[in-house]
Protein backbone atom coordinates (compact mmCIF):
# COMPACT_ATOMS: atom_id res chain seq x y z
CA UNK A 1 0.00 0.00 0.00
CA UNK A 2 1.34 3.56 -0.88
CA UNK A 3 1.69 5.91 1.59
CA UNK A 4 -0.06 9.15 1.11
CA UNK A 5 3.33 10.82 -0.14
CA UNK A 6 4.08 8.26 -2.14
CA UNK A 7 0.87 9.29 -3.70
CA UNK A 8 0.92 12.83 -3.80
CA UNK A 9 4.17 12.44 -5.32
CA UNK A 10 3.03 9.55 -8.01
CA UNK A 11 0.27 11.70 -8.70
CA UNK A 12 2.77 15.22 -9.31
CA UNK A 13 4.38 12.63 -11.83
CA UNK A 14 1.24 11.69 -13.16
CA UNK A 15 -0.39 15.02 -13.70
CA UNK A 16 -0.71 16.02 -17.26
CA UNK A 17 -1.56 19.54 -16.79
CA UNK A 18 0.91 22.01 -15.56
CA UNK A 19 -0.14 25.36 -16.82
CA UNK A 20 -3.28 27.55 -15.66
CA UNK A 21 -4.92 26.59 -12.48
CA UNK A 22 -8.27 26.21 -13.97
CA UNK A 23 -6.90 23.08 -15.66
CA UNK A 24 -5.06 21.99 -12.45
CA UNK A 25 -8.38 22.54 -10.56
CA UNK A 26 -10.08 20.01 -12.94
CA UNK A 27 -7.46 17.68 -13.15
CA UNK A 28 -7.79 17.22 -9.55
CA UNK A 29 -11.40 17.45 -9.39
CA UNK A 30 -11.85 14.64 -12.21
CA UNK A 31 -8.90 12.35 -9.43
CA UNK A 32 -11.53 13.08 -6.93
CA UNK A 33 -14.48 11.77 -8.71
CA UNK A 34 -13.55 9.87 -11.43
CA UNK A 35 -17.41 8.85 -11.42
CA UNK A 36 -18.83 12.45 -12.58
CA UNK A 37 -17.24 12.21 -15.76
CA UNK A 38 -19.33 9.08 -16.72
CA UNK A 39 -22.27 11.26 -16.23
CA UNK A 40 -21.47 14.07 -18.76
CA UNK A 41 -19.22 14.14 -21.62
CA UNK A 42 -17.96 16.26 -24.22
CA UNK A 43 -18.25 19.21 -22.10
CA UNK A 44 -16.12 22.04 -23.94
CA UNK A 45 -15.04 24.84 -21.84
CA UNK A 46 -11.47 25.56 -22.41
CA UNK A 47 -11.37 24.35 -26.01
CA UNK A 48 -8.30 22.11 -25.79
CA UNK A 49 -10.33 19.16 -26.15
CA UNK A 50 -7.64 16.89 -24.13
CA UNK A 51 -8.92 18.21 -21.13
CA UNK A 52 -12.80 18.85 -21.77
CA UNK A 53 -14.04 15.29 -19.95
CA UNK A 54 -12.08 17.18 -16.71
CA UNK A 55 -13.57 20.65 -17.43
CA UNK A 56 -16.80 18.30 -17.20
CA UNK A 57 -15.90 17.12 -13.82
CA UNK A 58 -15.73 20.18 -12.33
CA UNK A 59 -18.64 21.93 -13.78
CA UNK A 60 -20.51 19.16 -12.29
CA UNK A 61 -18.62 19.49 -8.94
CA UNK A 62 -20.11 23.12 -9.08
CA UNK A 63 -23.51 22.02 -10.04
CA UNK A 64 -23.53 19.36 -7.19
CA UNK A 65 -23.01 22.34 -4.81
CA UNK A 66 -24.70 24.23 -6.47
CA UNK A 67 -27.91 21.77 -6.51
CA UNK A 68 -27.75 21.50 -2.76
CA UNK A 69 -27.86 24.93 -1.63
CA UNK A 70 -30.61 25.47 -3.78
CA UNK A 71 -33.56 24.22 -1.84
CA UNK A 72 -31.90 25.00 1.30
CA UNK A 73 -31.47 29.06 -0.11
CA UNK A 74 -35.33 28.53 -1.47
CA UNK A 75 -36.54 27.62 2.13
CA UNK A 76 -35.11 29.96 3.58
CA UNK A 77 -35.69 33.09 1.41
CA UNK A 78 -39.53 32.21 1.81
CA UNK A 79 -38.97 31.72 5.66
CA UNK A 80 -37.63 35.21 5.72
CA UNK A 81 -40.48 35.92 3.41
CA UNK A 82 -42.93 34.80 5.51
CA UNK A 83 -41.23 35.71 9.31
CA UNK A 84 -40.88 39.51 7.47
CA UNK A 85 -44.86 39.58 6.89
CA UNK B 1 -31.97 11.50 0.08
CA UNK B 2 -31.92 15.16 -2.00
CA UNK B 3 -34.54 17.95 -0.86
CA UNK B 4 -36.15 15.70 1.42
CA UNK B 5 -33.94 16.75 4.13
CA UNK B 6 -35.08 20.53 3.85
CA UNK B 7 -38.73 18.62 4.26
CA UNK B 8 -37.25 17.67 7.39
CA UNK B 9 -35.72 20.52 8.43
CA UNK B 10 -38.97 22.44 7.98
CA UNK B 11 -41.01 20.09 9.52
CA UNK B 12 -38.68 20.41 12.46
CA UNK B 13 -39.15 24.30 12.39
CA UNK B 14 -42.64 23.68 13.22
CA UNK B 15 -41.84 21.90 16.27
CA UNK B 16 -39.31 24.39 17.83
CA UNK B 17 -40.20 27.86 15.99
CA UNK B 18 -37.17 29.05 18.50
CA UNK B 19 -34.21 27.77 16.25
CA UNK B 20 -33.78 29.76 13.22
CA UNK B 21 -34.43 27.63 9.76
CA UNK B 22 -30.95 28.01 8.65
CA UNK B 23 -29.60 26.41 11.38
CA UNK B 24 -31.89 23.16 11.29
CA UNK B 25 -31.51 23.27 7.11
CA UNK B 26 -27.96 23.27 7.41
CA UNK B 27 -28.10 20.37 9.82
CA UNK B 28 -30.51 18.25 8.26
CA UNK B 29 -28.26 18.64 4.95
CA UNK B 30 -24.40 18.98 7.29
CA UNK B 31 -23.39 15.60 6.06
CA UNK B 32 -23.90 16.27 2.52
CA UNK B 33 -21.79 19.40 2.60
CA UNK B 34 -19.07 18.29 4.54
CA UNK B 35 -19.15 15.48 2.05
CA UNK B 36 -18.57 18.53 -0.46
CA UNK B 37 -16.38 19.70 1.40
CA UNK B 38 -13.75 16.54 2.04
CA UNK B 39 -14.62 15.07 -1.13
CA UNK B 40 -14.43 17.97 -3.80
CA UNK B 41 -12.72 20.54 -1.97
CA UNK B 42 -10.01 18.49 -0.03
CA UNK B 43 -10.18 15.08 -1.85
CA UNK B 44 -10.45 12.92 0.97
CA UNK B 45 -10.64 9.70 0.18
CA UNK B 46 -13.70 7.44 0.90
CA UNK B 47 -15.25 10.60 1.83
CA UNK B 48 -18.62 8.90 2.81
CA UNK B 49 -17.00 7.25 5.95
CA UNK B 50 -15.52 10.38 7.48
CA UNK B 51 -19.75 12.46 6.63
CA UNK B 52 -22.03 9.55 6.61
CA UNK B 53 -21.15 6.38 8.23
CA UNK B 54 -22.42 6.18 11.99
CA UNK B 55 -19.12 6.81 13.96
CA UNK B 56 -18.62 10.28 12.11
CA UNK B 57 -22.12 10.91 11.92
CA UNK B 58 -22.31 10.74 15.88
CA UNK B 59 -19.17 13.11 16.24
CA UNK B 60 -20.39 15.46 13.99
CA UNK B 61 -23.71 15.49 15.57
CA UNK B 62 -21.88 16.35 19.00
CA UNK B 63 -20.12 18.89 17.75
CA UNK B 64 -23.88 20.43 16.12
CA UNK B 65 -25.36 20.17 19.47
CA UNK B 66 -22.55 22.36 20.99
CA UNK B 67 -23.04 25.07 18.44
CA UNK B 68 -26.36 24.73 18.32
CA UNK B 69 -25.81 24.99 22.64
CA UNK B 70 -23.91 28.08 22.17
CA UNK B 71 -26.12 29.66 19.89
CA UNK B 72 -28.90 29.18 21.31
CA UNK B 73 -28.03 28.99 25.05
CA UNK B 74 -30.40 25.75 25.56
CA UNK B 75 -30.07 22.49 25.96
CA UNK B 76 -33.02 21.19 24.62
CA UNK B 77 -32.46 22.96 21.51
CA UNK B 78 -28.94 21.20 21.03
CA UNK B 79 -30.52 18.27 21.39
CA UNK B 80 -33.03 18.93 18.69
CA UNK B 81 -30.52 20.23 16.04
CA UNK B 82 -28.13 17.31 16.58
CA UNK B 83 -31.03 15.05 16.01
CA UNK B 84 -31.80 16.85 13.43
CA UNK B 85 -28.27 16.22 11.81
CA UNK B 86 -28.61 12.42 12.68
CA UNK B 87 -31.66 12.37 10.55
CA UNK B 88 -29.77 12.66 7.52
CA UNK B 89 -27.91 9.78 7.46
CA UNK B 90 -31.12 7.50 8.17
CA UNK B 91 -33.16 9.05 5.25
CA UNK B 92 -29.92 8.37 3.31
CA UNK B 93 -30.09 4.45 4.07
CA UNK B 94 -33.70 4.75 2.59
CA UNK B 95 -32.73 6.04 -0.48
CA UNK B 96 -29.31 5.36 -1.14
CA UNK B 97 -26.28 3.17 0.23
CA UNK B 98 -24.23 4.43 3.11
CA UNK B 99 -21.20 3.19 4.88
CA UNK B 100 -22.57 1.78 8.21
CA UNK B 101 -18.92 1.73 10.03
CA UNK B 102 -15.84 2.54 8.69
CA UNK B 103 -15.10 -0.67 7.41
CA UNK B 104 -16.29 0.92 4.33
CA UNK B 105 -19.26 -2.21 4.03
CA UNK B 106 -22.70 0.09 2.60
CA UNK B 107 -26.18 -0.58 3.74
CA UNK B 108 -29.10 0.82 2.35
CA UNK B 109 -32.48 0.45 0.32
CA UNK B 110 -31.25 2.46 -2.84
CA UNK B 111 -34.38 4.16 -3.53
CA UNK B 112 -31.83 6.21 -6.29
CA UNK B 113 -32.39 2.95 -8.55
CA UNK B 114 -36.05 3.72 -8.19
CA UNK B 115 -36.75 6.56 -9.02
CA UNK B 116 -40.40 6.60 -9.21
CA UNK B 117 -40.57 5.10 -5.85
CA UNK B 118 -37.88 7.88 -4.47
CA UNK B 119 -39.96 10.87 -5.33
CA UNK B 120 -43.22 9.36 -3.79
CA UNK B 121 -41.31 8.71 -0.43
CA UNK B 122 -38.78 12.08 -0.89
CA UNK B 123 -42.01 14.10 -2.10
CA UNK B 124 -44.03 12.75 0.84
CA UNK B 125 -41.77 13.96 3.34
CA UNK B 126 -41.43 17.35 1.36
CA UNK B 127 -45.09 17.80 1.14
CA UNK B 128 -45.44 16.74 5.29
CA UNK B 129 -42.48 19.05 6.18
CA UNK B 130 -43.95 21.70 4.17
CA UNK B 131 -47.72 21.47 5.65
CA UNK B 132 -46.14 21.25 9.31
CA UNK B 133 -44.11 24.35 8.41
CA UNK B 134 -47.21 26.07 6.94
CA UNK B 135 -49.51 25.09 9.91
CA UNK B 136 -46.94 26.79 12.35
CA UNK B 137 -47.07 30.10 10.24
CA UNK B 138 -48.84 32.88 11.12
CA UNK B 139 -52.60 32.33 10.10
CA UNK B 140 -52.27 35.53 7.98
CA UNK B 141 -50.07 34.27 6.00
CA UNK B 142 -50.46 30.77 5.62
CA UNK B 143 -52.48 31.74 2.29
CA UNK B 144 -49.34 33.79 1.51
CA UNK B 145 -47.99 32.63 -2.98
CA UNK B 146 -44.77 32.10 -1.54
CA UNK B 147 -45.28 29.20 0.51
CA UNK B 148 -47.59 27.42 -2.19
CA UNK B 149 -44.53 28.49 -4.65
CA UNK B 150 -42.02 26.90 -2.48
CA UNK B 151 -43.90 23.20 -1.90
CA UNK B 152 -44.23 23.45 -5.92
CA UNK B 153 -40.59 24.12 -6.40
CA UNK B 154 -39.35 21.24 -3.72
CA UNK B 155 -41.11 19.24 -5.67
CA UNK B 156 -39.91 20.24 -8.96
CA UNK B 157 -36.31 20.20 -7.60
CA UNK B 158 -36.65 16.57 -6.69
CA UNK B 159 -38.66 15.43 -9.50
CA UNK B 160 -35.82 17.23 -12.04
CA UNK B 161 -32.80 15.01 -9.60
CA UNK B 162 -35.45 11.90 -10.06
CA UNK B 163 -35.59 12.16 -13.71
CA UNK B 164 -31.74 12.94 -13.74
CA UNK B 165 -31.46 9.26 -11.75
CA UNK B 166 -33.84 7.51 -14.25
CA UNK B 167 -32.14 8.61 -17.71
CA UNK B 168 -28.65 7.55 -16.08
CA UNK B 169 -29.96 4.22 -14.96
CA UNK B 170 -31.10 3.21 -18.56
CA UNK B 171 -27.80 4.46 -19.31
CA UNK B 172 -25.91 2.14 -16.88
CA UNK B 173 -28.08 -0.28 -18.03
CA UNK B 174 -27.10 0.18 -22.04
CA UNK B 175 -23.48 0.10 -20.90
CA UNK B 176 -24.02 -3.31 -18.85
CA UNK B 177 -23.01 -1.35 -15.42
CA UNK B 178 -25.04 -2.31 -11.79
CA UNK B 179 -28.17 -0.44 -11.46
CA UNK B 180 -29.64 0.98 -8.41
CA UNK B 181 -26.25 3.08 -7.82
CA UNK B 182 -27.87 6.40 -8.88
CA UNK B 183 -26.48 9.24 -7.09
CA UNK B 184 -23.53 11.17 -9.12
CA UNK B 185 -21.83 12.19 -5.68
CA UNK B 186 -21.44 8.54 -4.75
CA UNK B 187 -21.29 7.02 -7.97
CA UNK B 188 -17.28 5.49 -8.71
CA UNK B 189 -15.91 6.85 -5.19
CA UNK B 190 -12.81 4.37 -6.11
CA UNK B 191 -10.37 5.75 -6.52
CA UNK B 192 -8.67 3.82 -9.97
CA UNK B 193 -5.19 4.10 -11.16
CA UNK B 194 -6.65 3.69 -14.72
CA UNK B 195 -9.42 6.59 -14.30
CA UNK B 196 -6.84 9.31 -14.39
CA UNK B 197 -6.25 12.32 -17.27
CA UNK B 198 -5.01 9.79 -19.29
CA UNK B 199 -8.08 7.73 -19.61
CA UNK B 200 -10.30 10.56 -19.37
CA UNK B 201 -12.87 9.50 -17.12
CA UNK B 202 -12.58 5.82 -17.43
CA UNK B 203 -13.65 5.01 -13.68
CA UNK B 204 -13.26 1.26 -11.76
CA UNK B 205 -16.19 -0.60 -11.56
CA UNK B 206 -15.09 -3.99 -9.93
CA UNK B 207 -15.77 -4.89 -6.98
CA UNK B 208 -13.39 -7.45 -5.26
CA UNK B 209 -11.00 -7.35 -2.26
CA UNK B 210 -9.31 -4.07 -2.87
CA UNK B 211 -11.81 -1.91 -5.22
CA UNK B 212 -15.46 -1.44 -4.89
CA UNK B 213 -18.08 -1.42 -2.64
CA UNK B 214 -19.10 -3.99 -0.33
CA UNK B 215 -22.81 -6.00 -1.08
CA UNK B 216 -25.04 -5.35 1.82
CA UNK B 217 -24.58 -8.88 2.95
CA UNK B 218 -21.05 -8.15 3.42
CA UNK B 219 -19.79 -10.40 0.17
CA UNK B 220 -17.57 -9.04 -2.31
CA UNK B 221 -17.50 -10.90 -5.67
CA UNK B 222 -15.96 -9.95 -9.10
CA UNK B 223 -12.49 -9.63 -10.04
CA UNK B 224 -10.36 -6.80 -9.13
CA UNK B 225 -9.17 -4.44 -11.83
CA UNK B 226 -5.53 -3.85 -11.90
CA UNK B 227 -4.65 0.01 -10.18
CA UNK B 228 -7.82 -0.09 -8.47
CA UNK B 229 -7.47 1.36 -4.65
CA UNK B 230 -10.17 1.28 -2.36
CA UNK B 231 -12.23 -0.87 0.09
CA UNK B 232 -16.04 -1.25 -1.71
CA UNK B 233 -18.32 -3.26 -3.64
CA UNK B 234 -21.15 -1.94 -5.41
CA UNK B 235 -24.48 -2.66 -3.71
CA UNK B 236 -26.10 -5.52 -5.13
CA UNK B 237 -23.81 -6.05 -7.56
CA UNK B 238 -23.19 -10.12 -7.81
CA UNK B 239 -21.09 -9.76 -11.07
CA UNK B 240 -18.28 -7.91 -12.30
CA UNK B 241 -19.43 -4.84 -14.93
CA UNK B 242 -16.19 -5.15 -16.18
CA UNK B 243 -17.25 -8.94 -17.16
CA UNK B 244 -19.90 -7.47 -19.12
CA UNK B 245 -17.37 -5.10 -21.11
CA UNK B 246 -18.81 -2.48 -18.52
CA UNK B 247 -16.27 0.00 -16.76
CA UNK B 248 -17.06 3.28 -18.81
Amino acid sequence: MRTSSEANAGERRDQPFRGPTLRRATWRTARAAPGLSLFVRNVSLTGSGESDAHTGVALLSFLLIIALALPAALALAVDWHIRKG
Amino acid sequence: MYVGHVGIALGARSLRRDIPLWLLVLAAQGCDWLDVLFGQLMRVEDKSLWTHSIPSVALAAVAVGIVARLLMRSSTAALFVAAVYVSHILADYVTGYKPLFLDGRVFGLGLYGRPAIDFAIEGSIIAAGWWLYRRSAAPARRSDPALGALLVTLLTLQLVADTVFAIRGVLRTERGLPDGIALVADAARVDCGEATAASKDRACWSPGPSCGYSTASGLAAGTTRSGCRGSRTWPGSATSPNDKGGGR
